[in-house]
């Protein structure tokens, strides 16, 4: 084992560390309506396939996606957090996903599981969504409903 | 790159892995009302910002806190700490989490809070220095 073999084993770690950091952050960000903070998150081409909204390609068409579809509609009574992380990296890129829970409000309270299905990339130094899927609900009610044959 | 900056980083990574053990220790101790164990989180002049009871500072006011506030609970409430951000500055460090509660009622509801921490280490055991519990967390609007 020389030196150089062992800074890269150490620097998968320091990737790892950094881009569970720029996903816990970006979900802070949604949790808190910070549209222009989970924009940051991504990089200038990424691409955002949210739900039911279909893909959104570079930043332009994913800030319109947070400020003119997500503004009002995520807020501030609702919960998310993400969990669960799975992240392998390979240089300057990487790919990862993840259990992300939404908690809407009372009178009826009530859980929804999602996931989220990234790749990332590193920028200048810092790690960024290259590409973000959220899927909800997920697994999908025929996964997890038993066949009746 | 020499062996000295090397182990520096590696440090870095085990301080958080620490820290991040010590956060959820105190979160299986809320849970399980295991007062001692809890209470040995916080360095001897550590504070503690629980909602709305107030800053206690040193251990002797956040054990008043733990057996006048914390012990009184009828049933204590599921709690699940989770989206660490720790950020490592030698033997001082800060981070912040999401805390969730579960109470014990029907129908079915849940509480989003955060914590916003410091921590220290003291002969190499990481502590809290200081704990900020907020929920609701975002705060609502008026």
């Amino acid at each position: 084992m020389t030196l150089k073999e062992l800074e890269k084993r150490v620097r998968v770690l320091e990737d790892i560390e950094a881009i569970k950091k720029l996903h816990r952050e970006y979900v802070y960000a949604l949790a808190s309506q910070q549209w222009d903070d989970m924009l940051g998150c991504f990089t200038d081409n990424g691409i955002a396939d949210i739900w039911q909204w279909g893909v959104r390609k570079g930043r332009k068409e994913i800030e319109d996606l947070f400020k003119n579809t997500f503004n009002g509609r995520i807020l501030p009574t609702h919960g998310h957090f993400v969990t669960q992380p799975i992240i392998s990296v390979d240089g300057e890129t990487a790919e990862g996903y993840w259990i992300l829970y939404l908690f809407l409000p009372e009178p009826e309270a009530r859980w929804i599981q999602g996931r989220h299905d990234c790749t990332y990339i590193k920028v200048d130094g810092k790690w960024k969504f290259s590409y973000l899927k959220f899927t909800r609900p997920w697994p999908a009610p025929e996964v997890i409903t038993k066949d009746s044959d | 790159m020499r062996l000295e900056e090397l182990e520096k980083r590696i440090r870095v990574l085990e301080d958080i892995e620490e820290i991040e053990k010590l956060h959820r220790k105190y979160v299986f101790c809320l849970s399980s009302r295991a007062w001692d164990d809890l209470l040995d989180c916080f360095a001897e002049d550590a504070t503690a910002d629980i909602w709305k009871h107030g800053l206690r500072r040193g251990k002797k006011e956040i054990t008043e806190l733990v057996y006048t506030v914390f012990d009184k609970l009828e049933k204590t409430p599921g709690h699940l700490a989770c989206q660490p951000i720790i950020s490592v500055e030698g033997d001082r460090a800060s981070g912040y989490w999401i805390l969730y509660l579960f109470p014990h009622r029907e129908p079915m509801t849940w509480m989003q809070g955060r914590h916003d921490c410091e921590y220290v280490k003291i002969n190499g055991e990481w502590k809290f220095s200081s704990v900020k519990f907020t929920r609701p967390w975002p705060e609502l609007p008026e």
